[in-house]
């Protein structure tokens, strides 16, 4: 009898949660721009155009995802483009100027990326690991690793790369982009890496209260470093994949992911002060970015609208996590996230 | 006994930057052939006078604590604008000159407003109207260029008097002016009150909110006017004005003795730490070291200025204990 009664009112709290979520309300736009787009151009939805989509969807969810380790952290890394674009340039010369095998050279990009990262986290952890330090510091090392990307390639792309590398760009499994299949894999491990491992409660309980943290025995300059170097591995993933895709490495790569590295966690609910994260709601967010900036040419729009539009959405987004922080406030739920 | 030469430098503030000024200048003389030419020399002033006023516009947030990631698209949109006044509507200089100053000033306030009224972090803030306001130029101006100004008007970037740019006169005369506004007025003293600590500030009667807005409009106005200059001195206004002005930024005040906590600024030492990086820049240049690894030198220089800040912190520190 008592489980009969219970019954509806767990599945009434659970409606409950998933209503106030944010990938509720980040779903719902997602649907929206959908509808709004399939009605104005039906063929929005060809299998083509969604593979593109969904290419771009995985590459975007990576750049916002390592932006998202740094932010559960109470951090900020402007560093992730630039990483990006290191990365790209030294997997693309490995192969086509070095001539190494494929995954040779993507193991190397992928160390490169964390080793941009180490040095970032050293820095930081360093300067005493507050939000300011992390900003600073990343863009100084911003710099340095584009100085370092463009004096290695003097501004020229690297071509010649092996059609097995191509191929991660371009193939499919199950009929679904490949790319996708990295990113979703990528996620679910942050995912879960930060809601049952100790590392990924320790990141987060530093975004929280740092000096709580220090209190607590965490060790917050590893906690940094170790963020860091996360950070950079995905970064240096995305950059991977981006160059597969474009099928060259361009030294541009990443020169334009830092808006939307933050646009995309938080929209999807990612906390910019830290200590609140949300990894499906990273995808979402690179969903709606995407749908955005997609329809805009299919729509036609001009692309001097790109700029703007992009930053007013990054505007709207914190808006809404503002107003979301006050209303949480104001229901005493906040407390009881801690 | 290296250990105490640097706490000595430190304790001079803006002594380190003056040395090294001086000792690259020195190396560069004795190294490179064309350092010490009129025709080097006059256009490392024009640099230095604008980056010096580029350093100015983000010292005034630094001095609140707070950055002010899109003041290179406010010098951007502002020369667009003030080179469309001109060009398209022929409108006499001294106003457009006027009325773009104005438009830097009302890009800053926004941002101020923003911050102030939405209690949203102000670096999101900043680095979302970065795009926004690049947006909006580029919109209105659909990326075009505009290269027929009139004359007086490149004057101001060309000419020179006694053979010292006029450039490097305006700078020195806004580097006067903004040195009695933040040292002798009261305004002053309430803003780098606010800069050291906002609550403390608050508490003994200062109008925080209003500090911050007044900050953030004359950083606007000051890379506005960065703009105006930058145009005056290229002699065409396009739309990547301002675009890699982040980094020197930062660097010209922070190496200049400014604490990037807030509360604490040099006026002079800006100018000085503009001086240092334009100097180093136009060495790479002399020394024929391919401009791509620029970027990389500037990051560098960057690190080691925010080192020596936090040297400088953590002396200041131990001198209040």
């Amino acid at each position: 009898m008592s489980t009969l009664t219970k019954a509806p009112s767990k599945n009434k709290m659970l409606l409950e949660n998933i209503k106030r979520s944010s990938n509720f309300s980040v779903g719902g736009v997602i649907i929206l721009l959908m509808v709004i787009l399939w009605v104005m151009k039906p063929d929005f939805f060809s299998q083509a155009n969604f593979n593109v989509i969904a290419k771009i969807v995985s590459i975007t969810a990576l750049v916002g995802l390592s932006q998202m380790i740094i932010l559960a952290g109470g951090g900020m890394n402007v560093s992730v483009g630039a990483i990006g674009g290191l990365v790209g340039i030294v997997t693309g010369g490995m192969m086509d100027v070095l001539g190494f095998p494929v995954v040779i050279a993507i193991v190397v990009g992928l160390a490169t990326g964390m080793l941009c990262g180490v040095i970032n986290g050293l820095i930081i952890a360093k300067s005493g690991s507050s939000g300011v330090s992390s900003f600073l510091t990343t863009l100084a090392t911003a710099s340095v690793f584009t100085g370092l990307n463009l004096g290695i390639t003097k501004a020229t792309p690297f071509y010649n790369l092996p059609e097995t590398f191509k191929y991660i760009g371009s193939g499919s499994i199950l009929s679904i982009p490949i790319l996708l299949w990295v990113m979703l894999i990528v996620i679910v491990i942050f995912g879960m890496g930060f809601k049952y491992t100790s590392l990924g409660r320790q990141i987060l309980a530093v975004g929280g209260n740092v000096k709580a943290a220090e209190l607590s025995g965490i060790l917050v300059g590893r906690i940094t470093v170790i963020s860091h170097l996360l950070s950079g591995l995905v970064a240096g993933i995305a950059a991977v994949l981006l160059v597969a895709r474009l099928g060259s490495a361009q030294p541009d790569v990443g020169s334009d992911w830092m808006l939307f590295s933050f646009a995309a966690p938080l929209i999807g609910g990612t906390r910019l002060a830290g200590g609140k994260i949300n990894a499906t709601g990273t995808v979402l967010g690179a969903i709606v970015l995407v749908l955005i900036s997609n329809g805009m040419v299919h729509l036609n729009i001009d692309v001097y609208w790109m700029n703007l539009i992009q930053g007013l959405i990054i505007l709207a987004a914190v808006a809404i996590d503002r107003i979301r922080t006050i209303n949480a406030e104001r229901m005493g739920v906040r407390k009881s996230e801690y | 006994m290296g250990r105490k030469l640097i706490n000595d430098l430190i304790k001079k503030d803006i002594a380190s930057v003056t040395i090294a000024v001086f000792v690259i200048s020195i190396l560069l003389t004795m190294v490179t052939e064309g350092f010490t030419s009129a025709f080097n020399l006059d256009s490392l002033g024009r640099t230095i006078a604008i980056t010096a006023i580029v350093g100015f516009s983000q010292l005034m947030v630094l001095s609140i604590g707070q950055f002010n990631l899109a003041l290179g698209s406010m010098a951007g949109v502002t020369g667009m604008f003030t080179a469309a006044l001109m060009e398209k509507y022929a409108i006499p200089v001294l106003l457009a000159l006027i009325i773009g100053a104005l438009i830097g000033m009302i890009l800053g306030y926004i941002q101020g407003l923003l911050i102030v009224k939405t209690g949203i972090n102000p670096f999101i803030i900043t680095l979302s109207l970065a795009s926004i306001y690049l947006g909006i130029a580029t919109v209105a101006t659909k990326s075009e260029m505009y290269s027929n100004l009139p004359a007086g008007f490149r004057a101001i970037g060309k000419a020179s008097v006694f053979h010292v740019p006029i450039l490097f006169l305006i700078t020195l005369g806004v580097a006067v002016i903004l040195s009695v506004f933040m040292y002798r007025l009261p305004i002053g003293r309430q803003i780098l009150a606010t800069g050291a600590s906002e609550r403390a500030a608050y508490f003994s009667g200062i109008k925080t909110s209003g500090i911050i807005l007044t900050a953030h409009s004359i950083s606007g106005l000051l890379a506005g006017m960065a703009g105006i200059l930058q145009v005056a001195r290229l002699g065409s206004a396009q739309l990547s004005v301002g675009q890699d002005w982040m980094l020197v930024s930062f660097a010209a005040p922070v190496l200049g003795a400014t604490i990037l906590s807030g509360g604490k600024v040099s006026v002079s030492g800006a100018i000085l730490g503009a001086m240092l990086m334009s100097i180093m820049i136009n060495g790479l240049v002399l020394l024929n070291i391919n401009s791509n690894w620029f970027q990389a030198f500037l990051g560098v220089m960057l690190l080691a200025a925010f080192q020596v800040d936090r040297l400088r912190l953590s002396f200041v520190m131990q001198k209040k204990i």
